[in-house]
């Protein structure tokens, strides 16, 4: 199994991410899938700085992340898939990459259309995919450290 | 069992890192903090230090500044015979590093942690490897 941990966040990586979930996951890999910043030489660079030193990184659109996973590219690394947006983690899913868990992290929506939690606003477009991969029989938490509960994400959405 | 962590410093620089490592690590039960504040001096900071340590068989202690008063007064103890371990040149990494230590149950090692987050991030920005997809 490669993929060993799925987070949903809106900084991608950050402290918590960096020195916390990384650690705690013992992630030899970091893979940030998202189309736009795939395709930003300077958001990359920033990934890369913030990424801890002995983990790899991955930055790439959702294609070329799906097809990679399919391929077995990192079956024998311990990989934590990041992304901004639900939406990736749709396509991943129904592309036939399976995901157990997703951890929704921070998500901050200028757009917002319901506030989850202090640290988890969400659209409309938001909601419909997370419903999705729910369906999907994906299951969805939020937890912001490992000393906190893991709480369901799906009750707090329909909260 | 991860040893109890006492953060010392001149101010509220110690009450005032453990807060923003809990922004990063969540709540942490197991800090505790004895800050010097301006008026005091050893007497002060003896008793208090002394207040939050005294039913800690076992401890850790990690001091803003080396040759200041908090990390003076914690070497004097030491001298004379007190048992805890003592760091001076505490920092956010050091303190994150020793939780996640705990957490992994790996033997911490303070000084390693405070000096890999001490780095020339422009020296970092140029010498960025190629591509790793």
């Amino acid at each position: 199994m490669s993929i060993i941990g799925t987070r949903v966040d809106g900084r991608l990586i950050h402290g918590q991410v960096a020195n916390l979930w990384v650690t705690k996951l013992q992630i030899s890999r970091i893979m940030v899938i998202d189309d736009e910043v795939a395709d930003n030489k300077i958001e990359k660079s920033g990934l890369k700085l913030a990424t801890p030193s002995g983990v790899r990184l991955s930055v790439l659109p959702v294609k070329k992340a799906t097809n990679n996973i399919l391929a077995g590219k990192y079956d024998s690394q311990r990989l934590l898939i990041i992304v901004k947006e639900p939406k990736y983690l749709v396509d991943l899913v129904n592309a036939g990459v399976s995901l157990d868990d997703v951890n929704v992290g921070t998500l901050a929506r200028d757009n917002a259309s319901k506030t989850v939690t202090h640290q988890i606003s969400v659209t409309q477009d938001d909601i419909d995919d997370f419903k999705e991969l729910n369906q999907k029989g994906v299951h969805l938490f939020a937890q912001l450290n490992p000393s906190v509960k893991a709480e369901d994400f799906m009750k707090l959405l329909q909260a | 069992m991860a040893k109890p962590l006492i953060l010392i410093s001149h101010g509220n620089l110690c009450i005032e890192l453990k807060k923003s490592v809990e922004l990063i690590m969540g709540p942490q039960e197991g800090i505790q903090t004895v800050d010097l504040q301006p008026g005091e001096g050893q007497t002060e900071f003896l008793q208090k230090f002394t207040a939050v340590t005294k039913d800690l068989a076992d401890f850790v202690v990690f001091a803003d500044l080396y040759g200041g008063t908090p990390c003076n007064v914690a070497s004097k103890l030491l001298l004379s015979g007190s048992q805890f371990k003592l760091y001076a040149g505490m920092n956010m990494s050091m303190v994150i590093d020793y939780l996640n230590s705990n957490m992994l149950d790996n033997e911490p090692d303070p000084i390693k942690g405070g000096v890999q987050g001490i780095c020339d991030v422009n020296k970092t920005i140029q010498a960025l490897d190629d591509e790793d997809e």
